[in-house]
Order: C-alpha cells, then structure tokens, then sequence
C-alpha cells in the first residue's frame, strides 16, 4: 500500500536513526469548514487557519470544548473535506482522502477487543499487507518493548489495565511508521499518575521516530509538557488566537519539568492567552 | 450437594407427574396412559409395518433440523455482514428482505413443496428460510450499527472495506447472532415439523400428523416427548456454544435478540 524507500525499515535501524526525522511538514492554508444543523442553521466551525507545522515538529492544539478542534484534526486525516483552504502534507494537497502516510490516535479506546496486543499493534501492517516481513515483525518487537508491552503480547485488551491500553493503541498507530501522527485527545480519560507515565512513553517513542505530531488536548498542563509549540484556538469559529513556543529542553522527563521555572512560566502564559476565551 | 438436591426434586417431580398421569382422573382416550405408551414406544422404536422405526424418525427430524439451522446461519450472517458495509446494496434490497418477512412463515410451505417434492429437501429449506429471516435481520442490524470509532480506525490504518467486515462487522454480527441462537433453534424445529406434517411420509412430524388423523393418542404422546428431546438437547449445545462466544466478545457487543 504505501510506498516510501525512505522509510526506515526495521527496529535496529530506529534505534540508530534517533536523530532521524521521518517526519512530514504539514501546512494549512486557509481553513474554514462549517457545518448544518438539523434546524437548517449553518454554524461555522473552523475559520481562516493557517498554520505551518515543521517536520518532526510536536504541537499541541488546545482550545475551548466545542471548538472545533476534531474537526480541524478530520480534516488533516482526510476523514473530513475542508470547505475552504488547503490542507498540505509535505507539499502535497490532501483531498478529503485517507492516506498511509497519516496515522491518527482517537480520543475512544479503539482497539479490537477480540484480537490479542501483538495482532492489535500488526494490524496496520497486515492491511498493508507487510505483517509477516522481517522488518515488520521486528518494528512491532521493538514498539512492544519500547512500550513495555511484550510481557502482555498474547493479552485481549479486557485483561489490559486503561493506560496499557492506550500504549497498546498508541503502539498500532506508530508500527505504520506514519509522517504525521494525529492524536485526539488520547489520554482524556486516564488518571493523572497513569497519563505522566504515559505521557513519557510518548515522547520516548516520538523521540526515536520523529514523526510529525499534531495533538489535541484541552489539559494545558499536558500540552505545555509534550508540546514544541502550542496552538491556542478561539471559540467556535476556532480561529488561531496565539502561538506559544515552549522552551523546555528535550529530551523532557515528564516528572521532573514540572518544577522548572520554564514550564511554570509557559504554563501561565498558555492560560493567559486560553483565559480571553471563557465566559465569566 | 445442592445440585443434587436440585436433581432429585426434579426425578420426584417427574415421579409425580407419571403417578398422575397414570392413576389421575384423566379421560384415557385422549391422554395415554404412561402403561400404554411405553410398551408402543419399544414397538414403534424397532418399527412397525407401515411406519419407519422411531429412531429413523427421531434422525429424519435432526437431520432437517441441523440441515435448515447450517443454512439459516450460515447465509443470514454473511448476507447480514456483508450487507451492512454496503449501504447501497442494503437499501435496495430492503424492500425484498421485508416482501419475504412480512409472509407468514407457514405459508411458505405449499410453495417449497410444489417446487421441492415430499421429503428432505422441503423440510430442510423451510426450516433453513425461517432461522434465515431471524439471523440474517438481528446481524444486519447489529452488523450496520458496529462501533464507529473501529471503523474509522480500520480506514485510518489502511484498512480495506473487506478488512472492515472482517475485524469488525463480523464481530458485531456474532454478538447478535449469539443473542438469536435460542430463537434461531427452537425456529428451525418449528419449521421442519411443520413441513413434515403437511408435506413429509417421514419425521416426527408426519408420525405426529398420522397419529391425529388415526386417533392413536400414543403416537401423539410418543411424538411430542421425542420432540421435546430434541428441543432441550439442541438448547444445551446452543448454551454451550453461547458460553465459548461469549469468553471471546465484550460485553458490550453481547447484543439483544430483536425478534
């Protein structure tokens, strides 16, 4: 299905390319997209964005509930069309149509209860038709263990704790190797201890691969942890309000930064520039 | 010792009802006595002249029933699954699938004999129709209202239309289909009896029908007590094969039976 020489192949080769981006930039020019309501009524959703994400770039896009977030994420992933503007992944348009290049983690628990972790994270790779490759089951060896999984590799999701579960997931949409990965609001609803701890593996695994990663949270905390930059949207019409750049160091131990003068200064500036857009 | 408990009641209660039904104030000629019926059932059991022998009626009926059950299932659920991932296919053909619905099952009977015969081939395709109609709607439903978020997790990791019914509508469909099962059987043996006594010289539904038209009340009796031998036995496999599906389905896919 997908065809990209550059792609790094197999697991040894991840581990040596850490400083490797295989990472597409992703620019969205114009964005506007509105939407019907059963009553007739058109309500914008997203209006004029325009926003360059640099390859193997993380940012993080946070916003009022409601905002249209999701439907900004949609429309990169091509599950949605934009109305007006143009989404670009490494220079190419995107048409409202899915493509490998592009992995997506949803805010739900995806994950399909009736297959084992190892079948789960190997079912992208089984689409592709690429799962019994060496490399291929090497990448999921290595994901597995990256991810602390290789213990429960024969497990059902049932028997998984919630935050393994989310590592499970999170484990299926890299083993693609996707460009740029979409995530969704994907720790929402997990514990403060188990979404630290998940928020590590994240970066651990975001480091060694270096995807481009575009992420939605409205926990500012979080997006103030993992983010490069982060991207505070408008209430509905979303429209980009302002850009923050974080200037914590990487790589980041999720734990210890929360101390630092760094992330306490971004923190408040992130609420600050959020604060303008609740009601009193 | 609970469970044998439970067990003895249950012989005393079964002691209680042949004490009844042997020395009640039953009228005999409509209700056998257990002292007829059994000395019958050892005659008919080897066979008697112009009747097959019982344990070849007893199979007859099985045969038909399991036959009707296979295809029943096997074509209501992969019709079911595959026609929830087409929409256009499945709106389309809705009216059809209805028009077959809305008859009455036992009226398909005249129309399966003038085109099957007397005999296997007519029990088998009505019993097979009526477990078709109930499986394929419950799996349909179930099947076109699989979880959303799977669904696009399968597009977005690359996966085909043909990889959607596989790791998810497939999936979905069985927790219907192990809702269906207790009604899909009990379905299937209402089905073949009833071709057998309008359209059968062989069966326990013919028996039981020869039996009414020859007044012989022990027939009727021997006919119903096999029938409903069969009944329970195919309802403890079906608990069995409930049990297996259920360890491998989350609960919330267990669907509800909408018949």
């Amino acid at each position: 299905m997908s065809n990209h020489p550059l792609r790094k192949p197999s697991g040894q080769d991840l581990e040596e390319s850490a400083e490797a981006v295989i990472g597409y930039p992703v620019s969205l020019r114009g964005i506007g997209k509105s939407f019907a309501t059963q009553s007739g009524q058109t309500i914008r959703a997203i209006e004029n964005i325009d926003l360059e994400v640099d390859a193997g770039d993380f940012v993080v896009i946070v916003g009022p509930s409601g905002c249209g977030k999701s439907t900004l994420l949609n429309c990169i992933a091509g599950l949605e069309k934009t109305e007006i503007g143009q989404v670009n992944v490494n220079g190419r348009q995107m048409n409202g149509q899915i493509n490998s290049d592009i992995g997506y983690m949803f805010q739900q628990d995806t994950l399909f209860p009736w297959y084992t972790v190892e079948k789960n994270v190997a079912l992208g790779l089984r689409y592709a038709g690429t799962k019994n490759d060496p490399e291929s089951r090497e990448r999921v060896d290595h994901l597995l263990e990256m991810a602390d999984l290789s213990s429960v590799r024969n497990a059902y999701p049932s028997e998984l704790s919630g935050g393994m579960r989310r590592r499970v997931a999170l484990c299926a949409t890299l083993a693609i190797q996707p460009r740029v990965l979409l995530m969704d609001e994907p720790f929402g609803a997990l514990d403060t201890f188990t979404k630290a701890s998940i928020q590590q593996y994240l970066l651990k695994l975001w480091d060694s691969l270096r995807p481009t990663v575009i992420f939605i949270t409205h926990d500012l905390e979080e997006a103030v942890t993992l983010a490069d930059r982060v991207v505070v949207l408008s209430r509905r019409p979303a429209r980009i309000k302002e850009i923050i750049e974080i200037g914590i160091q990487r790589p980041r131990d999720v734990y210890a930064l929360k101390d630092t003068p760094e992330f306490l200064t971004d923190y408040r500036q992130t609420w600050r520039a959020l604060g303008g857009e609740f009601d009193h | 010792m609970k469970k044998f408990l439970i067990v003895a009641v249950q012989l005393l209660l079964l002691l209680f009802i042949g004490l009844l039904w042997q020395y009640g104030q039953l009228d005999s000629q409509l209700f056998s006595r257990p002292s007829t019926i059994a000395p019958r059932m050892a005659e008919l059991w080897v066979g008697v002249t112009g009747l097959p022998a019982l344990w070849q009626q007893l199979i007859d009926t099985l045969q038909a029933t399991l036959g009707g059950l296979a295809i029943g299932i096997g074509l209501g659920f992969s019709i079911g699954v595959i026609l929830a991932e087409f929409p256009l296919v499945r709106e389309a053909t809705a009216p059809y699938f209805n028009a077959i619905n809305a008859v009455p099952r036992v009226a398909w009977v005249p129309v399966l004999t003038m085109v099957f015969g007397f005999g296997l081939m007519t029990k088998v395709i009505m019993s097979g129709l009526i477990v078709f109609l109930v499986v394929f709607f419950n799996v349909l439903d179930a099947a076109t209202h699989a979880p959303e978020h799977l669904l696009r997790n399968t597009r977005m990791l690359g996966g085909s239309r043909w990889d959607s019914v596989r790791d998810v509508r497939i999936w979905a469909g069985l927790g219907a289909l192990m809702a269906a099962l207790p009604s899909a059987v009990a379905l299937a043996l209402v089905g073949v009896v009833f071709a057998e006594s309008l359209a059968a010289e062989n069966g326990l539904g013919s028996l039981m029908f020869n039996a009414m038209h020859a007044n012989d009340t022990r027939d009727l009796m021997i006919g119903a007590i096999m029938l409903s031998i069969i009944g329970v036995v195919l309802a403890a496999i079906v608990r069995l094969l409930q049990k297996y599906l259920a360890m491998r389905l989350p609960s919330d896919l267990r669907g509800e039976n909408h018949e």
